[in-house]
């Protein structure tokens, strides 16, 4: 019946719209069964439903009890699909979510000591008014920052600068015990000043990396298009925190401009 | 069937594979069917309900107990489907004749007239194609729910997690876009 449409359509030198839609996708198939290799392939990458709580288990200090419910389904769905994406197992208490009316809008925060936790610090109403795009974007956001936290690099550099922090503390402590304290106090001082900074620039260079995962996982548009709805929610886009490049770095790094979003769908008129 | 059912998710909470081989089954060919219909291409399509029922399986702890499973699987299926074809950009892809044959069409069966008329199909799914890339991504999964997976608007909203208001103007701005595009082909 469609492709008679499209015949009748084409010499009558009109269209409908709606049946040329419904031609392109064609009527409902019938049902399409799969060769036994398909579900092979699935059952291999299944692995076990108690992996997600199983892997705390024997943690000490033990974390506390904390129910599922605490994060919206909508935002575990999520994150499960970009775990997919990252090919990486989803666990769901690796999403720790609270919502205040302290924030005014959504943060997201990985520890930087390469714990797999993600925590998501919402406005009240975010979980309603919030798109999809901007939940993505946090979500793996947080994901590949936790991710990028526990590479071997970062965690060298980590464990060298607890070094330094150490050698300010002995510093300190022996020209104490000779009774010299002005002058390890400000040998100590720039030490833990250089050390700080290096976290910081680590941070920074963590969040950059962590941005070019994303857009490895979503998609360089779906990115954009995430960091450009955040930065409108944002009352300071160009805000940089300690650790943390702003949104206006981001979105300059990922999508490659400083043209905002409204302009650039205006420049896109015909 | 429905406790059955009921009782081969529960299992499959629990880790039960082989529960959970019943469920794909029961469900995997309609899932495929539907895939395929969206993308139109046999491999992505299997690539799709395989991600769909990973993704299925990680989130059954999740699923409400009682209510039906496939509606919650192809509403995975509907939002993995649209996530893989935008991020492998799938509209930029020229259609080609075994994507418009149903699989079980051998090619090269059809007489020679059948062929000018798929050919002729082809080339009219090709405008709409062409069409749907130049819309932008929100647009072009509103289209895909509505017309490939015949989905109304308060589903679209659900599968899409947008309030069914935004769903209305985007498809309608959709819709109006790929008139203007469509009809200065045609001229």
């Amino acid at each position: 019946m469609n492709e008679q449409n499209f015949g009748k359509n084409k010499q009558q030198g009109s269209f409908d719209l709606e049946e040329r839609l419904s031609a392109y996708y064609s009527p409902v198939l019938r049902e399409q069964p799969l060769s036994l290799s398909s579900w092979q392939n699935v059952r291999l990458r299944l692995g076990s439903q108690e992996d997600a709580g199983g892997r705390d288990r024997f943690r000490w200090p033990p974390a506390r009890k904390r129910s599922r419910a605490d994060v919206p389904a909508s935002l575990q769905d999520a994150l499960a699909r970009i775990a997919y994406e990252a090919r990486m197992p989803y666990i769901p208490s690796m999403l720790r979510c609270r919502l205040t009316p302290q924030v005014h809008e959504p943060v997201v925060q990985s520890s930087w000591l390469g714990r797999r936790t993600i925590r998501l610090l919402m406005p009240v109403n975010a979980v309603t008014t919030m798109g999809q795009t901007e939940l993505d974007v946090l979500l793996a956001t947080g994901l590949a920052r936790s991710m990028c936290a526990r590479k071997p690099t970062y965690t060298l550099g980590r464990l060298l600068l607890a070094g330094v922090v150490l050698l300010a503390g002995l510093t300190l402590t022996l020209f104490w015990l000779h009774h010299v304290p002005l002058i390890g106090f400000p040998i100590a001082t720039m030490l833990c000043a250089s050390v700080t900074w290096l976290l910081h620039t680590q941070a920074r260079s963590i969040a950059f990396h962590a941005d070019t995962l994303m857009v490895l996982w979503l998609g360089r548009e779906h990115v954009c298009s995430g960091l450009h709805a955040l930065a409108d929610r944002s009352r300071t886009p160009r805000r940089r925190r300690w650790g943390e490049p702003s949104l206006v770095e981001r979105i300059e790094r990922v999508c490659g401009t400083r043209v905002e979003k409204g302009e650039n769908q205006l420049t896109l008129v015909r | 069937m429905a406790t059955c059912e009921t009782e081969l998710i529960e299992r499959a909470i629990h880790g039960d594979q082989e529960a959970f081989r019943q469920l794909w089954e029961a469900h995997h060919a309609a899932a495929m069917a539907a895939a395929l219909r969206l993308c139109h291409q046999r491999a992505l399509a299997e690539e799709i309900t395989q991600g769909a029922f990973l993704l299925a399986w990680r989130g059954l702890p999740r699923f409400q107990k009682g209510s039906p499973f496939r509606p919650w699987l192809m509403r995975i299926l509907y939002r993995h489907a649209l996530d893989l074809m935008e991020k492998q950009r799938t509209y930029l892809r020229p259609l080609s004749l075994e994507n418009t044959l149903e699989p079980e069409v051998p090619l090269g069966s059809e007489s020679h007239m059948e062929q000018v008329d798929l050919q002729e199909q082809v080339a009219q799914r090709e405008e709409v194609r062409q069409a749907l890339a130049q819309l932008n991504a929100e647009q072009r999964r509103v289209i895909a729910l509505r017309y490939g997976a015949d989905l109304t608007e308060v589903d679209i909203a659900q599968v899409l997690g947008w309030p069914v208001g935004t769903v209305k103007s985007r498809l309608n701005r959709a819709r109006e876009r790929l008139r203007v595009l469509l009809n200065d082909k045609e001229r």
